[in-house]
């Protein structure tokens, strides 16, 4: 064979190997059906939501009664609001709607927290507060050795700067208040990592569960752990955590953890739960939506989603706000060794 | 039927090949292109949604590639690209995506002809993008990759202006074989690991579902000892198998600069070379 022929006939097997793409489907546009998005947000939480069991909703049920509904609906606004009425069913604070110009969170979940905690209060306890931000603060309680540290949101990064300033004055306290009373979550990251640093081995705390999807007979397990910090640890020092019904998601997993430290004794209120590890989704038509993914429960496998009992009950009495004093702080106090000297 | 004539060509192409893979020896000296694109892109990526994202991918791109020892006909070079596209906005327009790409490759060519160059061989290389979503919760970071081995190919013309060469081409490579990990259903990176579904995430490609051609059209203007190329290129690749729909599209342009690694009879290399 000449070297042309040859030339010739690798061009022809080229040819022939570049050929041959295959027709592309076309789901990637958007589309703006009622009963598509309909069926794509039913579909996600049949398959990602990770908190059925803990809601005893008959997920089935609801799409029969909202996709007959759904005939009656016009246009985007009325698909919002029977997506958003559908989603209230599982009473779910992690999930939420947003279409650009409206925005749903599930309202249900709060209706009967009750809130335990006033921002002036505290303050009051702080003749020398340091602050980490302008809403997270720390001191000594007047006229104790008794640390107080105030964590608000845990969505508020503590840095190493920021840990190094607690511990000036966390190594020098007999005990230690963490309030975290009104804190609605944010990242169980930070929670853990707060935890980490009043632990002096690994712990289990409790487990997390993860839907496997529609096909899956069991969730996932996996143990979760807090693992200790390698810096500023106070693992010698009684801890209180203080806690109310406003206390959510990232903050009740915070108290989950330190159920489990034998140091730590929790006061105050029944945290408000939230268990889900909330996940985004979008919807056909563009939608982004966040839905619980997973589940979170204690060494016992119940779930935290409905909140976990502190240690000691006590609420905010109306009389002592009124005179200045946070009943809940005065309760902690009473436990915690150090709070009568200078 | 198309995958099967596709396949017999490969076979067909490499028997072809063998009576040159022993040469004349050549003087061997390493070119090395770098070019940076702009190009625009659509991609459709499961791990975060099923809309297509669109918007600018920029990339700086480099070859490095000599003849092989032994041979005037066998080349191989060694390709690399890392892109960056942030901003990629959904077909809605309600979700942003950040993309950053890296890409690494492993040829080995086949060269004949003078003034008409043809390149035929095949490409090992791996690859694999990391992605953002900045307005996801807890499942903002979703990372694929890939091993593929890809049939590639390249034919050229030259022209003489003045004591210059003008070179225009078109190379490409096609996918024949592999293996991806992409998430899918929406999840992320992350949450196939949560969710044990790391395995259903890898998927194994050859003709049927893989399916692609990464290409370039260029020009290349060779004076002394460097090279100067304008190309306009063409990316696409597209998986589907088990529900994944995955693709990356690309059309953009780049200019680069090729230089040899040894000035000495520099111009011939590049020529020669492509």
């Amino acid at each position: 064979m000449t070297a042309g022929a040859r030339l010739c006939l690798v061009f022809s097997a080229a040819i022939l190997l570049l050929g041959g793409c295959e027709v592309e489907k076309t789901f990637t546009s958007a589309d703006y059906s009622s009963v598509v998005n309909f069926e794509a947000f039913w579909d996600i939480f049949d398959e990602d939501y990770g908190l059925f069991s803990s809601k005893y909703v008959d997920w089935d049920e609801a799409h029969s009664e909202y996709r007959h509904r759904l005939d009656t609906v016009h246009g985007d606004e009325g698909l919002f609001a029977l997506l958003t009425e559908m989603a209230e069913l599982l009473e779910d604070g992690h999930i939420t709607l947003s279409s650009g110009n409206r925005t749903y969170h599930c309202s249900s979940w709060k209706e009967n927290a009750r809130q335990d905690f006033l921002d002036s209060l505290p303050p009051k306890y702080l003749p020398d507060a340091g602050y980490i931000g302008n809403i997270t603060y720390f001191g000594f309680v007047k006229n104790t050795a008794v640390a107080y540290f105030r964590y608000p949101d845990f969505n508020k990064i503590l840095t190493d700067y920021s840990y190094s300033r607690l511990d000036a004055v966390f190594s020098r306290s007999s005990a230690i208040i963490i309030d975290i009373r009104g804190n609605i979550g944010g990242n169980s990251t930070l929670a853990e990592s707060l935890a980490s640093h009043f632990f002096d081995s690994r712990a289990v705390v409790g487990y997390h569960l993860f839907n496997n999807g529609r096909h899956s007979a069991s969730p996932v397990r996996y143990p979760a752990e807090v693992i200790p910090a390698k810096q500023y640890r106070w693992t010698d020092k009684p801890v209180a955590v203080l806690t109310d019904g406003m206390t959510y998601s990232a903050a009740s997993y915070f108290v989950l953890c330190m159920k489990q430290n034998r140091r730590a004794v929790i006061v105050g209120g029944t945290t408000g739960g939230g268990a889900g590890l909330p996940v985004s989704r979008e919807l056909p038509n563009g939608w982004l939506l966040e839905l619980s993914s997973g589940d979170t429960t204690g060494l016992d496998g119940v779930s935290i989603e409905n909140g976990i009992a502190p240690d000691l009950e006590v609420h905010l009495d109306a009389d002592d706000a009124l005179r200045g004093k946070d009943t809940i702080i005065e309760a902690a106090l009473q436990l915690l060794p150090g709070s009568k000297s200078p | 039927m198309l995958s099967i004539c596709r396949y017999l060509a490969a076979v067909a192409a490499l028997l072809l090949l063998l009576p040159d893979l022993f040469s004349a020896e050549r003087e061997k000296t390493t070119v090395n292109r770098w070019g940076i694109s702009v190009n625009y892109a659509r991609i459709a990526d499961h791990s975060f949604s099923n809309l297509q994202y669109g918007g600018v991918l920029v990339g700086i791109s480099g070859a490095h590639g000599a003849f092989y020892r032994g041979s005037d006909s066998w080349s191989w070079e060694i390709t690399d690209r890392i892109g960056v596209a942030p901003g990629l906005v959904n077909t809605a327009r309600t979700n942003m995506l950040n993309m950053y790409s890296a890409d690494l490759g492993y040829g080995a060519y086949w060269n004949t002809g003078s003034r008409w160059r043809l390149r035929l061989g095949s490409v090992l290389g791996c690859g694999g993008a990391l992605k953002t979503a900045p307005l996801f919760k807890n499942n903002s970071v979703s990372v694929d990759g890939r091993v593929m081995i890809s049939a590639a190919m390249g034919v050229s013309r030259e022209f003489r202006v003045g004591s210059s060469v003008l070179k225009a081409g078109w190379s490409g490579s096609t996918p024949v074989a592999g293996v991806m990990f992409v998430p899918q259903d929406g999840m992320t990176t992350t949450e196939t690991v949560w969710k044990n579904a790391v395995a259903r995430s890898l998927h194994f490609a050859s003709f049927h579902n893989c399916q692609g051609l990464d290409g370039a059209l260029w020009v290349d203007f060779l004076t002394g000892f460097v090279g100067l190329r304008a190309a306009v290129v063409h990316n696409h690749r597209w998986w589907h198998s088990s529900g994944t729909q995955y693709y990356v599209k690309e059309i953009g342009v780049q200019i680069g600069i090729t230089v040899a690694l040894s000035m000495r009879r520099s111009a011939d290399a590049i020529r020669k070379y492509q």
